[in-house]
C-alpha cells in the first residue's frame, strides 16, 4: 500500500518517522555519552565522545543513589498491589458476570463510578486518613490505596467472564464441585489472559506512579525509584556524569523490560484503553 | 446461572475489593467533598470548622486559582492538538507499512513504559543552560544567544518546554491506540474504493476517518482527561515556577494543602478539577451516544 503512494509523499512520510525517532533516541545516546564523560568534558564539549570512558560512574551512581533499596521497595510495593489487585478484582469480575442477584447493575456502576474521581480529589483526605490509621510512612499506605483502584480491573475482569459460557459453571456445580473450586480450578486458569493483560497494565502505572509515595513515603529508607530519583537529582547538583548515570539506571530496566515483552504489553494498552 | 439464595459465595467474591474500594477510594472522595466546605490547620481534627462556601468565594478571588486555570487550559488545548494531529499522522504512515515501520514502532512506543519523573528529570538535564544538550545544540545551528537560556527558568519558556516534553512522552501511547484502531477497519472497504478509483487522500479522508471516528473519541477523552491532570511532570520540571508561570490546578492543590499547610482550600481546588474532568467524561457520553444514534 506504502509503495502506491506518490515519491514525493512517501518522502515526506520517511522524514516525519525519523524525526520522531531521532527525538526519541537522541536522549538516550545522549545520556550514554554525558555519563560517561568527565565534568570538565560535559562544558568543554557538550558533542563530543567521551576521551576516556569512565564505565565506572554507573557504580558509583548505583551506590551513591542507593539504587538496590530503590529497585526492592518499588518491585516489593508494586508486585504486592498488583498480585491483590488481580486477586480481589478477578473474583469480583466473576460474581459480576456470573451470579444473579439484587442490586447487581447498581454495585457494577458504584465500582465503575472511581474512574470519574481522579486520585487528585482524593490526596488530601486520603494522607488523613492513613495518618489516622498510623500508616503514613509505611508500604501499606501505598499499597492499602493502590488496592483501592479496582475500577478498570473489576470492568475488564467482568467482560472478560461474562465472555465464557455459564455452562461451564453448572455442568461443574451438577457434578457437586464447590463453589470456590469452580472459581479457583476452573475460572481463574481460563481467566490468564485476562490477569496478564490487567497485571500489565498496573504495573506501569503504579511503578511509575509518584504522586501517592511522594505524600505517604517521608522515610528515606522507604523511598520508590520515583522518589529516589527526585531526590537524587537535587542531592548531587555540581556532577551531571553522576545525574545523568543514575538517570539510565532508572530507564534500563524498564526499557529492557519493554523490548522483551513489546507484544504483550502493547496489547495490554490497547485492550485496556479502547475497551473500558 | 442460578438465583443464589441457595449459596451466598457472591458476597464473598465481592467483599474484598468492594472494601478496599469503599475504604480507600468512596470514602475519601466524600470526604473531600465535605472538607471543601470546612477550614482547619490539617494537623488537630478538633481545628476544623465548618465555612459553607467560603473556600470556593476565596477561590473565585484568588488570583493563582485563575492563573492555574489558565495554564492549564491552555496546556491542555496545545497538547490536545498536537498529540491529535501527530498522533494521527504517524499512524496513517504507520498503517500503510512503510519498510521498517515494526522498527520505528517500536522506537514511537518506548516512552509509554517511562516514568514521568524519570522524563521530566533528563529533559531537566537536556534543557540545563550551557552544559545541556538544547541550548548548545540551537547555538551551534547558528542561533544566537541560547546557549545560556534558562528553558525551564524563564517565564515564556517554561510551560511551553513543559508541553513539549508531555507531547514526546503522551504521542507513542496515542500512535499505539490509533493504529490499533486503523487496523480494525476492514480492507474490502478501502480495496473497493481503489479499485473505483479513489485517491489514497480521498480514501483517508471519506472512508478511514470517519470509520476512526469512535477511537478518535476515546483518545480524545483520554488525552484531554490526563492532561487536566497533569502533576508530575510539573512537580519535577519546575514545582509550577518560576513565579507560578508553569503552575496548573493539581500543583497548586498540593502545594496549598500540603505545604501551605491549607487542606480545606487544597480540597476546594481539588472539586474543582474533579467538575471538569466530570464535564469532559459527560461530553464523551453525549457524544458517542449521538454517535451510536447516526451509525
Amino acid at each position: 500500500m506504502f509503495k502506491s503512494l506518490p515519491l514525493a509523499v512517501r518522502i515526506a512520510a520517511y522524514f516525519l518517522l525519523l524525526a520522531l525517532a531521532v527525538s526519541i533516541v537522541l536522549p538516550f545516546l545522549w545520556m550514554i555519552a554525558t555519563a560517561l564523560k568527565t565534568t570538565a568534558e560535559i562544558s568543554q564539549s557538550p558533542f563530543s565522545l567521551p576521551a576516556a570512558p569512565n564505565f565506572g560512574v554507573f557504580i558509583d551512581a548505583w551506590q551513591q543513589g542507593n539504587f538496590t533499596r530503590l529497585y526492592l521497595n518499588s518491585l516489593g510495593i508494586t508486585a504486592l498491589s498488583v498480585t491483590g489487585l488481580i486477586a480481589f478484582c478477578s473474583a469480583a469480575g466473576y460474581a459480576l458476570a456470573h451470579f444473579q442477584f439484587r442490586g447487581r447493575e447498581a454495585l457494577f456502576l458504584y465500582f465503575l463510578a472511581g474512574m470519574m474521581i481522579p486520585p487528585q480529589v482524593i490526596l488530601v483526605p486520603s494522607f488523613k486518613i492513613m495518618a489516622t490509621l498510623g500508616l503514613v510512612n509505611t508500604y501499606w499506605a501505598v499499597i492499602l490505596t493502590y488496592f483501592a483502584w479496582v475500577p478498570f480491573a473489576i470492568f475488564f475482569f467482568r467482560a472478560y467472564f461474562a465472555g465464557i459460557p455459564r455452562e461451564l459453571a453448572e455442568a461443574a456445580r451438577v457434578e457437586g464441585v464447590s463453589e470456590w473450586n469452580i472459581f479457583t480450578r476452573i475460572m481463574l486458569p481460563l481467566a490468564k489472559p485476562a490477569m496478564a493483560t490487567v497485571g500489565i497494565v498496573y504495573f506501569i502505572w503504579i511503578f511509575n506512579d509518584f504522586m501517592w509515595p511522594l505524600i505517604y513515603l517521608n522515610d528515606q529508607s522507604l523511598r520508590t525509584v520515583t522518589l529516589g530519583m527526585m531526590a537524587f537529582q537535587g542531592s548531587h547538583a555540581a556532577l551531571m556524569n553522576l545525574k545523568v548515570a543514575a538517570l539510565l539506571l532508572a530507564t534500563a530496566p524498564p526499557l529492557i523490560v519493554f523490548l522483551l515483552f513489546r507484544r504483550q504489553i502493547q496489547n495490554g494498552l490497547i485492550e485496556g484503553a479502547l475497551k473500558a | 446461572m442460578r438465583r443464589s439464595g441457595r449459596t451466598k459465595f457472591h458476597i464473598w467474591l465481592l467483599l474484598p475489593a468492594f472494601t478496599f474500594y469503599t475504604v480507600f477510594w468512596i470514602v475519601p472522595a466524600v470526604v473531600a467533598f465535605l472538607s471543601s466546605f470546612t477550614q482547619w490547620n490539617g494537623v488537630s481534627l478538633a481545628s476544623i470548622r465548618w465555612v459553607g462556601l467560603a473556600n470556593y468565594v476565596e477561590l473565585f478571588d484568588d488570583r493563582w486559582f485563575w492563573n492555574a486555570l489558565r495554564n492549564n487550559l491552555l496546556f491542555v488545548a496545545v497538547v490536545l492538538c498536537a498529540i491529535i494531529v501527530l498522533g494521527m499522522t504517524y499512524a496513517l504512515i504507520l498503517n500503510a507499512r512503510p519498510r521498517g515501520h515494526s522498527v520505528f514502532s517500536t522506537i514511537f512506543f518506548i516512552p509509554i513504559v517511562l516514568s514521568s519523573v524519570v522524563i521530566g528529570l533528563l529533559f531537566t538535564q537536556m534543557l540545563s543552560p550551557t552544559v545541556g544538550l538544547v541550548g548548545p545544540a540551537l547555538s551551534a545551528l547558528g542561533v544566537p544567544g541560547v546557549a545560556e537560556h534558562q528553558w525551564l527558568g524563564s517565564r515564556d519558556t517554561a510551560l511551553p518546554m513543559i508541553m513539549m516534553v508531555y507531547v514526546w512522552q503522551q504521542l507513542g501511547f496515542a500512535i499505539l491506540l490509533l493504529l490499533a484502531g486503523l487496523q480494525t477497519i476492514p480492507n474490502d472497504y478501502i480495496e473497493a474504493a481503489r479499485v473505483d478509483g479513489a485517491s489514497a487522500w480521498n480514501i483517508t479522508r471519506h472512508i478511514t476517518l470517519p470509520l476512526m471516528r469512535p477511537v478518535l473519541t476515546v483518545v480524545i477523552v483520554l488525552v484531554t482527561t490526563n492532561a487536566f491532570l497533569l502533576f508530575d511532570l510539573v512537580v519535577v520540571m519546575t514545582n509550577g515556577g518560576p513565579f507560578h508561570a508553569s503552575e496548573v490546578l493539581s500543583v497548586f492543590m498540593y502545594s496549598e494543602a500540603f505545604l501551605k499547610g491549607n487542606p480545606g482550600y487544597g480540597t476546594a481546588i481539588a472539586m474543582m478539577l474533579f467538575v471538569i474532568v466530570l464535564c469532559v467524561s459527560v461530553i464523551q457520553l453525549a457524544l458517542s451516544g449521538r454517535g451510536q444514534k447516526a451509525a
